[in-house]
């Protein structure tokens, strides 16, 4: 991959990242320095990272360095009395409309289920591709993305009926 | 996959393509026979029907900050700063090599060797030097010791005796450029006039030449002799009014044979008569071949008081008893014993060549 490619990369991927590593981390500087770290790592291999497949490196290694992060921060919440139970929510504000109430809920549901809707929903990778970042089987994407969708209703529903 | 029968361990697999519509026309039937049978399941999908969630954009804010300058930019801007840094230095080191050579004397490195050799290449030019007034002085002055100068003086009123008064006349012009340089010391004039006085009259005694003769010339001479006391006096003068300006250079001696045998001599005996003279301007003196003459001659290069900071110096072309310059640039005193014999013919003599062209 050439400098100039590598620029293309940041110009056209990077705010994806951001976001998607903003969504799962629940955490706006933790995304930038994910994002940061991320391009660091493909700038250090871009003799052997092709720009085709620069996309998909880049998310792979976002989803792995978030998760691993989500792991420490879970981790570290355990072992800790005065953290609260949920971290800071993303800047949205309270209206009580569909997608308000699906980014909110996206908070709620499990790591996992998150970042593989976020691949879907957000990047609109196919399951194969999904399948290629997280490392699992088509069908495994496909189950974990239904129970994250499942999920998602559920909480919509419960805040529905406490309204 | 398209032959597995959907159940309730695998049916969630088979809703996302079945909700996106891309399952084949036998699993959706399968699959519509499956939801028929669990009207839950059924009602789960109905309701993610309606799911869709979109992203919203969001801009990274430390995008500049990723963009990588091209290979060339990157290492021409550390070029130019490498570059800007060389010059700067190198402009530093300049200024402090100009700063030392203004402010180092010229140091004498006696080669016991080559001074030998000077002399006897004094020797010879003194043998081939024409015999006038100027000569003698230039003589006396290249000489290591004051007895030569007074051999000089003696041999040349021989010749004068031999060619009666054809080329003893002092002219102005010829008296004038080397009493200004050597005409600071009255008194050893004097006493150089004593003693060739003294060999006259010692030649007198011993010559076989008729009395009227040894008048003539005896009257020749004291007109000569007064004659130089008369050019003394004005030098005397006119140097009182340089006395402030005048530093005490350290006097060295650079030999040139011939273009093809270049040596040089410095050393502090050749120029101890100079310096005993207490004549500050002489700085050096070449003996070789002299550019516009074509003749081996002495050059007393003498610095201008005006110009002592800088390395022009000024030298008597004894020929057209006319001082005239030789330009030695870099003219740096501690490298003389370092120049080759390369760097001598490259720097030195063309650039004599040059300006006096």
């Amino acid at each position: 991959m050439k400098t100039s490619e590598y620029n293309q990369c940041v110009t056209e991927v990077s705010d994806d990242l951001y976001r998607y590593a903003y969504r799962l981390l629940n955490d706006q500087f933790g995304a930038e320095d994910a994002v940061q770290e991320v391009f660091e790592r493909i700038w250090k291999k871009r003799k052997e990272v092709r720009f085709e497949e620069a996309r998909n490196y880049l998310f792979k290694s976002t989803y792995n360095l978030c998760m691993d992060l989500i792991r420490k921060q879970k981790t570290a919440r355990k072992y800790s009395e005065t953290l609260p139970v949920e971290t800071r929510q993303p800047s949205v504000n309270h209206q009580f409309e569909l997608q308000d109430l699906l980014h909110q809920a996206l908070n709620k549901i499990s790591d996992m289920h998150r970042s593989l809707i976020l691949l879907r929903d957000y990047e609109g990778y196919s399951y194969q591709e999904i399948g290629e970042i997280t490392g699992l089987s088509e069908s495994q994407v496909k189950v974990y993305i239904f129970r994250g969708r499942k999920a998602l209703k559920s909480i919509i529903s419960k805040v529905n009926q406490y309204e | 996959m398209s032959n597995t029968p959907v159940t309730l361990v695998n049916y969630e697999s088979f809703a996302l393509d079945y909700l996106e519509g891309v399952l084949s026309p036998e699993l959706t039937a399968s699959f519509e026979a499956f939801l028929a049978e669990n009207p839950t399941i059924k009602e789960e999908i109905n309701d993610l029907l309606s799911y869709s969630l979109e992203a919203r954009p969001i801009e990274f804010p430390n995008k500049a900050t990723l963009i990588r300058k091209p290979f060339f930019t990157r290492r021409l801007s550390i070029i130019f700063g490498l570059l800007l840094i060389f010059c700067l230095s190198g402009i530093t080191l300049y200024v402090t090599d100009s700063k030392i050579e203004s402010n180092t004397s010229m140091e004498v490195q006696p080669r016991p060797t080559n001074s030998t050799i000077n002399e006897k290449n004094k020797l010879e030019i003194n043998k081939t030097a024409a015999p006038n007034t100027e000569n003698h002085v230039q003589s006396s002055i290249s000489t290591e010791k004051g007895e030569v100068a007074v051999d000089k003086i003696l041999s040349s009123t021989e010749t004068k005796t031999k060619n009666n008064d054809k080329s003893s006349k002092p002219t102005s012009a010829s008296t004038k450029s080397p009493e200004k340089r050597f005409g600071k010391n009255q008194a050893m004039v004097k006493s150089n006039l004593k003693t060739m006085n003294r060999s006259e009259r010692k030649n007198d005694s011993a010559s076989t030449k008729p009395d009227d003769d040894k008048a003539r010339n005896k009257s020749h001479d004291t007109k000569h002799v007064h004659d130089v006391l008369r050019m003394h006096e004005k030098d005397e003068k006119k140097e009182s009014k340089d006395e402030k300006m005048k530093k005490d250079h350290p006097v060295a001696q650079v030999n040139v044979p011939s273009e093809t045998d270049l040596q040089l001599v410095l050393t502090d005996e050749s120029v101890a008569p100079l310096k005993a003279q207490g004549d500050p301007k002489i700085l050096t003196q070449i003996t070789g071949k002299d550019p516009l003459s074509n003749k081996t001659v002495d050059i007393p290069i003498i610095v201008p008081v005006e110009n002592d900071d800088e390395t022009i110096v000024a030298a008597v072309d004894p020929e057209n008893k006319k001082k005239r310059k030789f330009s030695f640039k870099n003219f740096i005193p501690e490298s003389f014993a370092g120049l080759t014999k390369e760097d001598l013919k490259n720097s030195l003599i063309p650039e004599a060549l040059a300006t006096a062209k």
